[in-house]
């Protein structure tokens, strides 16, 4: 993490997951209680009851700020169980497919690119779509659009190492093969690995945020950025707030991922790290 | 060699190029203007699905609307009275006799004559097609062409809503309808004939030589824009002449802007919120009416629709024939949880409340504020949010606890909601009460006015008192139109008559 661009995207990052970790205590956010008297305040208004509203209220009177709020914490979950349990399917089966080859490896990379060849936000709509909306039901959605990508780079990485000679040297030892898996070929994918979960962490949130929008993601009674965003579509006009602020919130967190994501692969690149 | 130009001859030639760049623009948009005023472009906030008046969607106030453009009706339906359409004259011979007499000058849009022989065809496939429409035609025991403008129509039991039904028949020729592909370019004998049709897209309409006059208009567009943001932007800019309904947040988005004016009619369609009064615990009646004292309804519909609906007095909305104003239930929380306790429910209870969202504007809003105020007596009710097939499974199998939903009193006559849906054979939310099936059926057969009126305002008062279901707001229908539309009545059926309508110059 040399550059500052780096350093700002970190710090906006770690903000932000402060934000979704501590603040739903700090701003409750309650998704039943609605006040339509007050509804579609601009920023900086006060509720009949005197509370402030310093991002405006929804068009059911609940406060903006605290749906931002709440809506971070479930991109975070969502966007960081997503990456874990798609990256360790993955990394499971990109090891097997990369280490063993042949019919294996056929076989998982075969059905890897024939779901590639499903446009993966298609795909999670189906599945979203088939197993009804909650927050359980978009994670196992997006894992499964997912883990094409992970297997694809631990392939890669496996398929490069396993002909090397500390490998061979290993295999003349009479180690066994998940031990050859897991001491020697393992430890060479995680960098690749790292890099990619980088950015399909801020991928999958956009992920999400597009099936809340359409409705397919999380339930009516908890918040989303996306369902936010979705919910303030009718009222660009009259209501920009509602729609415009989880929408920067969201660009925000995408952008510094990507930042990050980009610092990350500059300090695994080989090639810089020679010149370094 | 190069031709080299002065500074004056170069001005010269290129004045002269742009005149008459100028002059060629002007007669092209001049032509373009002429079509434009005899073309209207008229948006429905819903997507015409069907043009078959007698299938699945018979009943759906798109498929009605364009129905009402191209078909006929025996009898039109004109504010509160009944007026003649296809059929000059109408007479009840005895109770359950009715014999029409049809215009001879009626012809179909291919110049075949519409006769007595279409009208019995176009009600026997009704009555047999299984629809939400098919229902009302049940007691219909036969129909005879007794001449080629003749017909006689004899049921079971007196029907007197015969004429009121009848507003909904729409006659299709008898030799055709049943082809394949029909609907797709269907043809009919109303004042518009189809030029093309393509599903939940765009309706081309073509005016004919009706019986009735020809239509002003030379050519009607009925567009299906998905986006409410792009339907107001398409009035805002003068792609669309007309747009209905628009929804009540957006009113204010188009009030006071220049070349739109709006017009409003208390419209014939109202939301509901039924209990399945077969599951525990809304067998009960007190829970039912607990609930019901919970929400805050008229502070619901004032904040959230605004001029876009009223409170409601009664089961339907005080534009239909059969309202009876009610004494309304007063918003009185504590008296509600107290009515739960003596109910043996003081600790609360789990429900759900499920509803598709775009059964009507503002859906999702109103089922939140009702779930929000039954949080504060105890009441935690699980907001289901569906799919529209998958609500409509649900709603047939009565697998719901509560249903937020619209409908539409289409015929504009209470028996058209409160005849088929309250009736205990109908049983469409568990309810039983023999006494108001009693007074539904007398209602259903009796042709006398005042008796039906009546009848209609003790049905309005058990509904109401029993509390079948939650009746909170009736929507308001707000017409949003282009200055240089003239002669455009707005209609609370959401399906305006366009034959009168004009696009100025």
């Amino acid at each position: 993490m040399k550059s500052k661009a780096a350093r700002f995207a970190a710090g906006v990052l770690a903000l932000f997951v402060l934000v979704a970790v501590f603040g739903p205590l700090l701003i409750p956010y309650d998704s039943v209680s609605t006040g339509v008297a007050d509804r579609l305040l601009p920023p900086g208004s006060t509720r009949s009851d005197g509370a402030f509203a310093p991002l405006g209220t929804d068009q059911l009177g609940r406060d903006v700020l605290a749906q931002v709020v709440a809506g971070s914490r479930v991109s975070l979950l969502v966007a960081v169980t997503v990456v874990v349990v798609a990256g360790l399917l993955g990394l499971a089966l990109g090891l097997l497919a990369g280490y063993y080859g042949g019919w294996l490896d056929t076989i998982i990379s075969r059905i890897g690119d024939m779901q590639l060849a499903f446009p993966s936000i298609l795909l999670a709509i189906l599945l979203a779509g088939a197993l009804g909306p909650s927050l359980t039901n978009v994670i196992i959605a997006l894992a499964v659009t997912r883990w094409v990508i992970f297997a694809r780079v631990v392939r890669g990485s496996a398929l490069s190492t396993r002909g090397r000679e500390f490998v061979d040297s290993a295999r003349v030892m009479g180690a066994g093969d998940l031990r050859i898996m897991a001491r020697y070929i393992y430890p060479s994918c995680v960098q690749p690995l790292l890099v990619a979960a980088t950015v399909q962490v801020g991928l999958t949130m956009v992920a999400e945020a597009a099936l809340s929008f359409l409705g397919l993601g999380v339930p009516i009674d908890q918040a989303s950025w996306g369902s936010t965003i979705a919910n303030g579509r009718d009222y660009l006009a009259s209501a920009w707030w509602i729609a415009a602020i989880p929408g920067l919130a969201l660009t925000l967190v995408v952008i510094c991922i990507g930042l990050l994501g980009d610092a990350a692969r500059e300090g695994a690149d080989p090639a810089k790290a020679v010149v370094r | 060699m190069v031709t080299t130009y002065n500074r004056r001859s170069f001005l010269k030639i290129s004045s002269i190029g742009l005149a008459s760049a100028y002059l060629a623009a002007c007669s092209v948009g001049g032509g373009d203007r002429n079509a434009a005023e005899q073309a209207l472009r008229a948006a429905f906030a819903q997507p015409i699905n069907d043009l078959d008046p007698h299938g699945p969607s018979s009943v759906d106030e798109s498929t009605l609307l364009a129905g009402r453009l191209i078909y006929d009706t025996l009898i039109r339906r004109n504010g509160d009275k009944l007026e003649p359409g296809v059929a000059t004259s109408w007479e009840q011979t005895d109770p359950t006799t009715w014999v029409f007499t049809l215009r001879d000058d009626v012809t179909f849009h291919d110049g075949t004559p519409l006769t007595a022989r279409d009208v019995k065809a176009s009600l026997e496939r009704v009555k047999e097609a299984g629809t939400a429409q098919s229902a009302l035609w049940t007691s219909v025991s036969s129909v005879e062409a007794t001449g080629d403008h003749a017909l006689r129509i004899t049921t079971e039991q007196p029907l007197g809503t015969m004429p009121v039904n009848l507003t909904l028949m729409f006659i299709l020729p008898a030799d055709k309808m049943d082809s394949e592909g029909f609907f797709r370019k269907p043809i009919g004998s109303g004042p518009f004939r189809v030029e093309s049709f393509t599903p939940s897209d765009e309706l081309e309409l073509v005016a004919v030589d009706y019986w009735n006059g020809k239509p002003k208009l030379a050519k009607v567009t009925l567009p299906y824009i998905p986006e409410t943001s792009s339907q107001i932007t398409a009035l805002r800019t003068g792609d669309l002449s007309i747009l209905w309904p628009v929804p009540p947040d957006q009113l204010r988005e188009l009030e006071g802007v220049d070349g739109i004016r709006l017009e409003t009619v208390p419209s014939y369609v109202y939301y509901f919120n039924w209990f399945n009064c077969g599951r525990e615990p809304f067998t009960d009646p007190r829970v039912r009416r607990a609930m019901w004292r919970a929400v805050d309804v008229a502070g619901i519909v004032k904040n959230l629709f605004g001029a876009g609906a009223e409170v409601m007095t009664a089961p339907v909305p005080s534009t239909v024939f059969g309202h009876a104003p009610q004494e309304p239930y007063a918003y009185d929380p504590d008296a509600a949880a107290r009515e739960l306790a003596e109910a043996g429910l003081g600790d609360g209870f789990r429900t759900s409340l499920m509803w598709f969202g775009d059964t009507g504007p503002l859906a999702d809003g109103l089922a939140q504020a009702m779930i929000s105020d039954w949080a504060k007596i105890g009441v935690t009710v699980e907001p289901q949010s569906l799919e529209k097939a998958e609500w409509l499974r649900r709603l047939n199998a009565k697998e719901f606890d509560m249903d937020l939903q619209t409908n539409t009193v289409t015929t504009g006559d209470a028996d058209f909601t409160l005849g088929r849906l309250y009736d205990s054979e109908a049983d469409r939310m568990g309810y039983r009460n023999p006494e108001l099936d009693t007074i539904l059926r007398q209602a259903h057969e009796n042709s006398d006015r005042d008796r039906r009126s009546e009848l209609y305002s003790r049905a309005c008062k058990i509904i109401w008192e029993d509390a079948v279901g939650i009746f909170p707001a009736a929507l308001i229908s707000t017409y949003g139109l282009r200055d240089t539309i003239d002669g455009f009545e707005p209609a609370p059926s959401n399906q305006p008559d366009l034959r009168g309508v004009t696009l100025a110059t």
